[in-house]
């Protein structure tokens, strides 16, 4: 009886204990998005933590009043950045993965080797170079450009595909094989119908990266307001776009981000059983 | 060796014409003659330019131009990795060309045109395959890396050599007796760098044991509302980081919501500092970082616990093994086992945090006794502010290399361990 009481009182501490941790994890984000529906000057003017007058104007304004921030037009350099690399990248990743999963040639441990070594620099190592070869060809400030340092840097991130590859049968290709279909039949066929879960994940991976991408996109984009992606222009909302008044803009950061965060935080839930097998399972290799 | 062959290598794919196999001959041959070409035109200027990194400046304010130096080497690196291929093409014509007269020698059929070309869809299909990723990498990842890796050795950069005005030269290990040797950056470096090591240990260690704690905790028999739980601490995760980085950089600051709310409530005489001195924002860094990264620890632990079989918990009951014992002796053991790989992996991770102190504590004013660096940042910030922020580019670049070294190291020492774990596994 006492045992149970004792159980119970450690259960109801518990309760509490988890309430507040997840009072802490929710907090900033519900703060976050509740001042996308400030309704008052800036955010300065606010008193608490909550707005004290909610509107919907931090959203209209992101659509109408595009004089210095062009969102509508962000968010469509975005889309299209998103569309064309999410296409190209799983791609270049999926020949990639299955090449170096099925196939044994020589060279193939040295390319893995090399794809190791290369992931130990530090990123920004090479941006300095990428930008000066964008700039010998005149292709800084365009997004296609953007799009193509995504696709053809996304055969390196072939690792976790490859695990998924390893994990395939060969006996369907195989008896497929025997049937007289080639290579390339096999592939399309067989392969990428079975691989269709690590597909999607990558996939959407691709999709969502260009919108969280500030780094990359400021570089080669540089001051071109007209082709900045949403990143690149929320950044410069939440620093004050050069006031130096970092509360200038940021309910109207705040609105812009939540419009974003909201389709890729739902993107992440639901791909978070991946997420999790990837993380354990990309440095096994 | 027969004569035809020997002439081969100097008319790459005559041997293989004078043998009737037309389409690799002609494509041997095109090569040599497209190759001799760029030679003539360009390639040899280029090779020589990576040598010399030119010796006229442009005159900029008489619009004469002049040697580019950093293009110079950009097109260096590329006609060198051209030659290397030509050679490459080279070696693989000749060793054929030997192939094919040993096969007509032994009486053997050739193989024709058509059954090359199916050899491409069927046997090299690999080939295929690889070539548009490969050449990808090579044009947007290697070439860049060489060039940045070329780049440490010289004295490009700031104050004295930005082309197009100025030139550069090659100066062997000098950036890198520098970076050691002169006072601002030998002071800058040993300051983030023990800051940057002490900061990938400690946060390591809480955040993984945080995630190991938490997902523990929810895992607790009879709690409900788990699958939420989880849910809503994954939040964080789940929005884009450089978005609620900025937001709490917001929230933290001198007249941000968080110092309004404490002033108001506890009349303090002015705001709480959370991101201007040293160890505040050094802190407050440390738990919106573990904000970020206990929720992965937490997914991934949890999974793990799930994997525990059942039976092994009720053996342990019947032994009569208290909650705290089965905790130490069970749970812990078999959860770390199976992390260590995330474990080293997440250090690596936290060394090079970047997003977090570029994107929460970036802001702040370059500091006392740092050069372009102000005292939260880590190596990998400091990378940054060297290279795109202020163009000390030779500087940065030999930052990189020993950021790559020491990186390279690490997972060389946990690839041996991890390796030492698995025979351990197998001994069992």
């Amino acid at each position: 009886m006492i045992k149970l009481r004792r159980e119970k009182v450690i259960d109801i501490l518990v309760y509490i204990l988890i309430a507040s941790i997840v009072i802490v994890w929710l907090f900033p984000i519900i703060w976050l998005f509740a001042s996308a529906f400030n309704g008052q000057g800036t955010m300065y003017d606010q008193k608490g933590f909550f707005p004290e007058v909610w509107s919907l104007k931090n959203f209209t304004v992101l659509f109408t009043d595009t004089s210095y921030f062009y969102y509508p037009k962000w968010l469509a350099n975005t889309l299209y950045i998103a569309i064309v690399s999410c296409i190209g990248a799983t791609f270049m990743n999926t020949i990639t993965a299955y090449t170096m999963s099925r196939y044994r040639f020589k060279g193939r441990k040295t390319m893995m080797n090399i794809t190791l070594v290369i992931g130990m620099f530090p990123g920004f190592m090479s941006m300095i170079a990428i930008y000066l070869i964008l700039m010998m060809f005149d292709m800084l400030e365009n997004l296609n450009s953007l799009i193509l340092i995504y696709v053809s840097g996304a055969g390196l991130g072939f690792l976790v595909q490859k695990g998924y590859f390893d994990t395939i049968t060969t006996s369907v290709e195989e008896a497929a094989r025997i049937d007289g279909a080639n290579n390339f039949i096999v592939f399309w066929k067989i392969i990428l119908p079975m691989a269709r879960p690590i597909l999607v994940y990558t996939a959407l991976m691709a999709f969502a990266a260009p919108w969280s991408d500030f780094i990359f996109a400021k570089m080669i984009l540089g001051s071109n307001r007209e082709v900045w992606t949403v990143a690149v222009g929320l950044m410069d909302m939440a620093g004050g776009a050069g006031t130096g008044d970092i509360s200038q803009y940021f309910a109207r950061f705040a609105a812009g981000s939540m419009l974003i965060a909201i389709p890729i935080s739902g993107l992440f839930l639901v791909l978070q059983k991946y997420i999790a097998t990837n993380l354990g399972g990309a440095v096994k290799g | 060796m027969n004569r035809q062959t020997k002439m081969s290598f100097f008319i790459m794919g005559y041997g293989h014409l004078r043998a009737k196999q037309y389409l690799k001959g002609c494509i041997y041959l095109a090569v040599q003659i497209a190759f001799m070409m760029y030679l003539v035109h360009i390639g040899f200027e280029q090779i020589v330019g990576l040598i010399t990194l030119g010796d006229k400046p442009y005159d900029v304010f008489n619009g004469i131009t002049g040697d580019h130096s950093t293009f110079m080497m950009v097109y260096g690196v590329f006609a060198w990795m051209v030659t290397a291929l030509f050679f490459v093409i080279y070696r693989v014509s000749i060793v054929d060309c030997i192939k094919v007269y040993n096969q007509i020698e032994e009486g053997k059929k050739l193989p024709t045109t058509k059954e090359i070309i199916s050899s491409l869809v069927n046997e090299k299909f690999y080939v295929t395959m690889l070539f548009l990723p490969v050449l990808g990498a090579i044009f947007f990842t290697i070439i860049p890396l060489i060039f940045m890796v070329l780049i440490a050795f010289t004295n490009f950069g700031a104050p004295n050599h930005l082309p197009p005005a100025q030139l550069i030269d090659w100066v062997g290990f000098g950036s890198f007796r520098k970076l050691f040797s002169l006072r601002v950056y030998a002071d800058t470096i040993y300051k983030i760098g023990s800051w940057n090591i002490v900061w990938a240990t400690v946060s390591t260690f809480v955040y993984y044991f945080g995630g190991v704690f938490l997902a523990v905790l929810i895992n607790r028999k009879g709690i409900k509302g788990k699958k939420f739980f989880r849910s809503s601490i994954l939040m964080s995760f789940a929005v884009p980081s450089f978005i609620s980085l900025l937001g709490l950089r917001y929230f933290f600051s001198p007249f941000g919501p968080l110092n309004k709310f404490l002033m108001g409530t506890f009349e303090l005489a002015g705001p709480i500092d959370f991101l201007v001195s040293k160890w505040s924002a050094r802190t407050t860094a440390f738990f919106v970082g573990g904000w970020l990264a206990i929720p992965t620890t937490m997914l991934l632990v949890t999974g793990i616990l799930t994997s525990i079989p059942e039976e092994v918990y009720e053996a342990a009951k019947i032994e009569g093994a208290t909650k705290l014992q089965i905790f130490h002796r069970i749970t812990l053991p078999h959860v770390i086992f199976a992390t260590t790989p995330v474990l080293i992996s997440s250090f690596m991770a936290n060394f090079n945090n970047f997003g977090l102190f570029y994107f929460f504590t970036g802001s702040r004013p370059y500091s006392d006794g740092y050069f372009l660096a102000n005292d939260s940042d880590l190596l990998i910030n400091w990378l940054y502010n060297l290279s795109l922020e202020n163009a000390y580019y030779a500087v940065a670049a030999a930052v990189g290399l020993i950021l790559f070294v020491f990186m390279a190291i690490s997972s060389l020492i946990v690839f041996t361990r991890s390796k030492s774990y698995r025979m351990e596994d197998e001994f069992r």
